[in-house]
């Protein structure tokens, strides 16, 4: 099954914005609807109030955009660890999970292995901890991305459900690593059960901040996440490792007659993927939290979905829809700090576009509607020639046994 | 060729039941009918001859309501058709849907089974019309009879509980014709019936159509086999490039006759083909075995020859009889289950059996399949990504094709040598007359015949020692035809050895230095044309055995 | 003796449409990784005593037979259960339903929503029903009609559920979970004289002196307690069961829709309205889910809260897989996914003595065997043929 998102499958860019734009449209009204319906319940919601503090507020002070800027790091890595696996026609829905272990893993590793073990002390200072410790995060995302790789290289497990699963014993296994007062020897007990936390990791492995006057929430951590962006982007594009990733995802039939070893693309592809992901996990925790907080990823792996899906999959465009996303996110804050409304209702927007995005038939209807009344067309060249919208190659000639 | 007058013996009134006005309908870039107009008489056994891609099909398939005709009408005789059957009143002309014309009593027998394997007979047979208790509960007893009640009236012996999956090819079609004939159909309409049946389950299929016949049911068929109209039918018409070119009797036709109509006076293309020596052995096949997934036997069965080099080896056989698994075998896209594969190389044979893929590519050794939807190109890339996949990692191939040498570094190893690839575009969409508006269109914007010339293209501009092409030449015009046969020929001629299998054995004729006749998933001669003789070809291709007439 | 066991296999084939043999033979194989799995855990994690494998099997036969523990396995699986089975009438019609964790938890949310306006159980159990299906009809929606990408559609669909219900539930009452509402009382089902007569030929005693074989009777009235007193909407389920069975095997719409999924183009030749067959089952398949969560949330417990289905969308899917699309093996699959879940509440809660494990490797293992289950260790299964494929008809 190779993954056709139909509005990342249209053909001209313009018409892809045009279907893009379409499908925020329809999902911003189901967000309206989703209001309007909340004050039929008997809850009253101011409708401007709502607007107000979701997409005005952010940009009001510039701390508050510093906000948005603070979400788009993570959201740009995990956007780009789910793209990458849809390019070789994958679903991720593991990020959330891969996410959790690396920024556990990356806890752990600077809060209670190096500092505690006397034959790590050398590692013990920023030019060995902050590379370390990301790398400890990466690897443990490369792991929790690669077991669902290689069961859907080796047996065809559905990388879904396999996923879904993995984030499910993410929960569990980082539980018992972080919140269980009892049996864990990572958890920081001072704080208590509910908590879930490790201790503060080793000074040593903080990412700093980029200026504390301005804001207490943008650090350098961005510029590992911008490089991955570009990296990424290189890779997929430029290189043959890249290609042959596109290939796979496009048609794996194709790839594997052209010699393309496609198992070895599924299972690095989703490598890649989790440690992307992992990545992020080791960033917030080590630009931060300065700690693993147990649940601290909240929807992050999710959004990442959303983000890959409007951005196309593609790498750079991924950054520019983590802004998007980021401002979305602070303005859901916003509203739930503010009102009785739950910052879900931005998630519900993220949920109603990957609707429209994944069947754009409702978005590209509207917009061949708006085309049709604006273009007529041309009978003569659907007969004699190649037909305006798919080939014509598929048309009537490669019937069986070259009948016809 | 204008309608001859026919008495047909076998109708009361010479009214047709079924009447094709002008019909015409196009696809893009191709007319599949033109202005095709016939007459069906009922209690007839009516042929269609003609080649692949002369219109049967579709002509077919607009009868039967799965198309509609772009211009031109299809007109039925109601009251006939009305006269055989309870069901309520139908009315209109206009054949609109499978369902419609299943309930008049046109009954279509696809060519491709429209079959549910795994679940049994009387389920296949009953479906969509099921017999029921309390109206909603299937009632297996009164189906099971009903299926044998049917079997046995028109003598086509069947066991209603076995799984279809179970069943020989034969045997399936014995369960499609039944269904049609618990629909009460009138009419039925085989498409190409015997192309995958043995001669004996052929000449079993055509007792049944008889006996159909004695039982008032009337039958429309249509092949590409000369030897069936004439042992079966009561009337032939013959179809050639989507027009209706003549119709006859079998008493007043013969082999000849017929394929004089079917293939028309055509010109043979002159290629030119240099009188080579043949080289040396490129490759070897010994014994070869290759297991069918389906029906866990062996698709290929003990299969052995020799490619030379300076040589167009072409493999002539009714499609499935373990063609295409054998070619797969050799890229490596199915698994060898016996006997061994190799490469010669002067003093050195290399075993191919267990090498990857791209191992094997590696060895110059190039494949153009069958299907280029499905495993020849991607549609989403662009051109010249396309062409792409036929160098990746073949660096120096590139460049001796080009003519152009890449500045080795670091980087180039990871990254696409765009220049090069650039260069390597533009050479095969001139050498191949590819139209295309630039080599960075997608794919799937070219027309079929342009996405064949890339694919071929790609292929024969690395050069490669062995070629291994399954239909050439596909769904593609005459023009592309020729274009793709020149440069085959070109390729044999410098020293490649090519494997061709092709469905069109005007193609292989053409083409072929010498042949290999495979059915059954064996090789029953290895020679060239001139020592096996047309005739004895035929006879072998659908399964005749030495010796026998 | 050989031709007999064929016999047999294609017999039990016939009836309950998966090979008996093969389903016992899975089940016991997955007891026993599960055995393994906590020897492991013991061994490696090093706390409490570690057992040797031989009487880890014996502790955990003899825990799984008691009593409280079926009876958490019959609560825990039933929501699974029904869901798995509605997810097998969307897959046999060739539709593949993600958004099975999404249906459960907006109708859990849905039925308290309904208890809570109306204070009438039985509405609210309808209004779940109906939500199911609402959103599995929106889902049939979007693939059949739109075409969209099944697979990304029910993940967008699970998310959209999860967005929306705890939007309306904040709103209403505070985050993350729901005032208590009125919900089902447990029944006991002696109380229907029929039943109540079988029960106490159960508890005769004098079955139970004959030896040897007198040892299994004495199980008999515990499990039938482990049966007895659960909420009315567990009975209503199992007893979908073999409806659903009988209608997907039995009946000519069963067979149509199972062609469908196998083969649209011969069921559309044959005049079969496939579209609207593929409607019909996915919304089926929906309302059944909308039943598995009412008995989430007011079935067996009397709130909503964020989270409550903790998979079991999920694992009703890899129920439904493990059962080879059948109604029958979904359905006990299910049983045995319940079972872990309460395997892990039990022994958590100090079950085996001295054997002491984190409880969170136990909310493991349901998943692990999941993945287990995909990847075919637990026994390979063939899904319908043309699943996935959004039918058109201009296709050949």
């Amino acid at each position: 099954m190779s993954l056709n998102i139909g509005a990342l499958a249209a053909d001209s860019r313009r018409r892809r914005i045009l279907v893009l734009a379409v499908s925020f449209g329809l999902s911003f009204l189901a967000m309206i609807i989703l209001i309007l319906v909340l004050n039929i319940l008997g809850t009253s919601v101011d409708i401007f109030l709502v607007m107000d503090k979701t997409f005005f507020e952010p940009l009001r002070k510039p701390k508050m955009v510093a906000l948005i800027f603070f979400w788009t790091a993570p959201l740009i890595l995990t956007g780009l660890s789910v793209a990458i696996a849809f390019k070789a026609g994958l679903f991720n829905i593991g990020s959330q999970g891969q996410m959790m272990v690396g920024g556990a893993a990356a806890g752990i590793f600077a809060s209670n292995i190096v500092p505690k073990t006397q034959a790590l002390q050398f590692m013990n200072r920023p030019l060995i901890m902050i590379p370390a410790t990301m790398l400890v995060g990466v690897l443990a995302g490369i792991i929790w991305g690669g077991i669902p790789g290689v069961l859907k290289a080796k047996t065809g497990a559905h990388e879904v459900i396999v996923t879904i699963m993995m984030n499910q014993i993410a929960l569990s296994f980082v539980r018992y690593l972080v919140v269980s007062q009892t049996y864990s020897p990572f958890v920081d007990k001072s704080t208590g059960d509910a908590y879930g936390q490790t201790s503060a990791i080793s000074k040593s492995a903080e990412i700093p901040l980029i200026n504390s006057s301005f804001s207490t929430f943008l650090d350098w951590s961005i510029v590992p996440t911008i490089l991955s962006a570009i990296i990424i982007w290189y890779l997929v594009e430029k290189t043959r490792y890249g290609y042959r990733l596109r290939a796979v995802g496009e048609n794996i039939s194709a790839s594997k007659s052209s010699g393309i070893n496609t198992n070895f693309a599924i299972i690095s592809s989703m490598m890649i993927s989790g440690g992307l992901a992992g990545l992020a996990g080791a960033l917030q925790v080590q630009g931060n939290y300065h700690k693993y907080i147990f649940n601290s990823e909240g929807t992050l792996g999710f959004d990442g979905i959303a983000v890959a899906l409007v951005a196309g999959n593609s790498a750079l465009w991924i950054v520019i829809s983590a802004l998007l996303f980021g401002y979305l996110k602070q303005g859901s804050l916003n509203l739930e700090s503010s009102t009785d409304i739950s910052k879900f209702l931005i998630f519900t927007l993220q949920s109603a576009l990957i609707i429209f995005i994944a069947a754009p038939l409702i978005s590209s209807k509207l917009v061949s509607l708006t085309e049709k009344i604006s273009r007529p067309r041309n009978v003569e060249s659907e007969v004699n020639g190649m037909s305006q919208d798919n080939g014509g190659g598929t048309g009537g000639e490669d019937t069986e046994g070259g009948e016809i | 060729m204008s309608s001859v007058d026919i008495k047909t013996p076998y109708s009361g009134s010479r009214t047709p039941i079924l009447t094709i006005n002008n019909v015409s309908k196009y696809f893009p870039g191709v007319r599949a009918l033109d202005d095709v107009s016939m007459e069906y008489y009922p209690g007839e056994i009516l042929a269609i001859l003609g080649e692949n891609g002369a219109g049967k099909s579709t002509l077919m398939k607009v009868i039967s309501g799965l198309y509609r005709p772009d211009s031109g009408s299809i007109s039925i005789d109601e009251d006939w058709f009305r006269n055989n059957i309870e069901s309520g009143a139908l009315t209109g002309t206009d054949l609109v849907n499978p369902r419609f014309t299943m309930e008049l009593g046109i009954g279509m027998v696809y060519q491709h089974f429209q079959l549910v394997e795994p679940f049994t007979v009387y389920e296949n047979i009953t479906l969509g019309d099921e017999i029921t208790k309390y109206g909603f509960v299937i009632d297996k007893k009164a189906s099971i009879e009903k299926v044998r009640q049917i079997s046995e009236d028109y003598g086509l012996p069947i066991h209603p509980e076995s799984l279809v999956e179970d069943l020989s090819v034969g045997l399936k079609q014995r369960v499609e014709i039944i269904k049609q004939l618990y629909r009460n159909s009138e009419l039925l309409i085989l498409d190409e019936p015997t192309a995958v049946l043995t001669p004996k389950e052929s000449q079993e299929l055509f007792a049944t159509m008889r006996k159909l016949r004695e039982a008032g049911k009337s039958i429309l068929f249509i092949t590409h086999k000369l030897n069936e109209p004439l042992e079966v039918a009561d009337r032939i018409v013959v179809m050639r490039q989507g027009k209706v070119v003549g119709e006859t009797l079998p008493n007043k036709a013969s082999r000849e006759s017929l394929a004089e109509m079917v293939v028309g006076y055509r010109v043979q293309r002159k290629l030119d083909r240099k009188d080579l020596p043949t080289g040396d052995v490129i490759l070897k096949v010994e014994d070869l075995e290759v297991i069918d997934k389906f029906s866990g036997k062996n698709a290929v069965d003990r299969v052995s020859f020799e490619l030379h080099k300076n040589e167009i080896l072409g493999i002539a056989g009714v499609q499935g009889n373990g063609q295409s698994e054998l070619v797969s075998s050799i890229i490596g896209m199915e698994k060898i289950r016996d006997g061994f594969l190799a490469m010669i190389e002067g003093e050195k044979a290399t075993v191919l059996n267990n090498l990857s893929i791209m191992e094997r590519l590696k060895h110059a050794i190039s494949y153009i399949p069958e299907d280029r939807n499905k495993e020849g190109m991607i549609p989403n890339f662009s051109v010249s990504e396309n062409i792409w996949l036929a160098y990746q990692d073949l660096e120096t191939d590139a460049e001796v094709a080009t003519g152009e040498t890449q500045q080795r570094s670091f980087l180039s190893m990871f990254t696409i040598p765009i220049n090069l690839l650039g260069k390597l575009a533009r050479l095969v969409i001139d050498r191949f007359n590819v139209k295309t508006p630039s080599s960075e269109t997608k794919m799937k914007n070219l027309s079929g015949g342009n996405q064949q010339k890339v694919i071929v293209g790609r292929e024969i501009t690395k050069n490669p020692r062995v070629l291994v092409i399954n239909q050439p030449t596909r769904g593609v015009d005459i023009g592309v035809m020729q274009k793709i046969h020149e440069e085959i020929i070109k390729l044999r001629n410098s020293g490649t050895g090519v494997l061709l299998v092709s469905s069109d054995l005007d193609e292989v004729l053409t083409l072929s230095d010498r042949l290999l006749v495979m059915y059954s998933g064996k090789i029953v001669a290895d020679g060239t044309i001139e020592e096996i003789g047309m005739e004895r070809l035929s006879h072998l291709m659908i399964g005749g055995k030495e010796g026998e007439e | 003796m050989v031709a007999d066991f064929a016999q047999i296999k294609k017999l039990g084939k016939q009836i309950y449409g998966i090979s008996l043999v093969k389903t016992i033979l899975s089940f016991l194989i997955a007891f026993e990784i599960l055995v393994v799995y906590l020897w492991i855990l013991s061994a490696t994690l090093g706390l409490g005593k570690v057992y040797n494998l031989y009487a880890l099997n014996i502790f955990v036969f003899r825990e799984s037979i008691d009593t409280t523990m079926l009876r958490s396995t019959v609560s825990l699986s039933v929501p699974i259960l029904i869901t798995a089975v509605g997810a097998t009438f969307n897959e046999r019609a060739g539709v593949i339903n993600i958004g099975l964790e999404g249906i459960l938890i907006w109708s859990a949310w849905f039925s308290v929503f309904i208890s809570y306006t109306t204070g009438n159980i039985w509405l609210a159990t309808l209004g779940g029903i109906f939500a199911g299906a609402l959103l599995g009809f929106f889902h049939a929606l979007l693939t059949i009609t739109f075409k969209a990408e099944q697979v990304v559609t029910g993940v967008a669909v699970n998310l959209l559920a999860l967005g929306v219900t705890e939007v309306l539930n904040r709103a209403i009452w505070e985050p993350a979970r729901s005032a208590q509402v009125e919900s089902f009382s447990p029944v006991d089902i002696t109380k229907i004289p029929f039943i109540g007569d079988f029960y106490s030929l159960l508890i005769l005693s004098n079955y139970y002196d004959v030896p040897g074989i007198g040892g299994v009777f004495r199980w008999l009235p515990d499990i039938f307690n482990a049966l007895n007193r659960h909420n009315p909407l567990v009975y209503i389920a199992i007893f979908l069961v073999p409806i659903c069975h009988f209608f997907l095997f039995k009946t000519k719409y069963g067979l149509r829709i199972r062609v469908i999924g196998e083969h649209p183009q011969a069921a559309a030749t044959a005049g079969v309205n496939v579209r609207l067959y593929q409607y019909i089952s996915v919304t089926l398949s929906g309302a059944l889910g909308g039943l598995g969560g009412t008995i989430l949330s007011i079935g067996v417990s009397n709130k909503f809260i964020s989270g409550m289905t903790g998979g079991k969308g999920f694992l009703a899917l890899a129920a439904m897989i493990f059962g080879k699309w059948t109604v029958i093996g979904g359905a006990l699959a299910s049983v045995l996914f319940g079972f872990f879940f309460a395997f892990g509440i039990d022994l958590s809660a100090g079950g085996i003595k001295g054997f002491v494990v984190p409880i969170e490797f136990y909310q493991m293992i349901p998943f692990i065997v999941t993945i287990l289950a995909l990847a075919g260790v637990i026994g390979k299964a063939r899904a319908p043929k043309s699943i996935g494929i959004p039918y058109s008809e201009d296709e050949e």
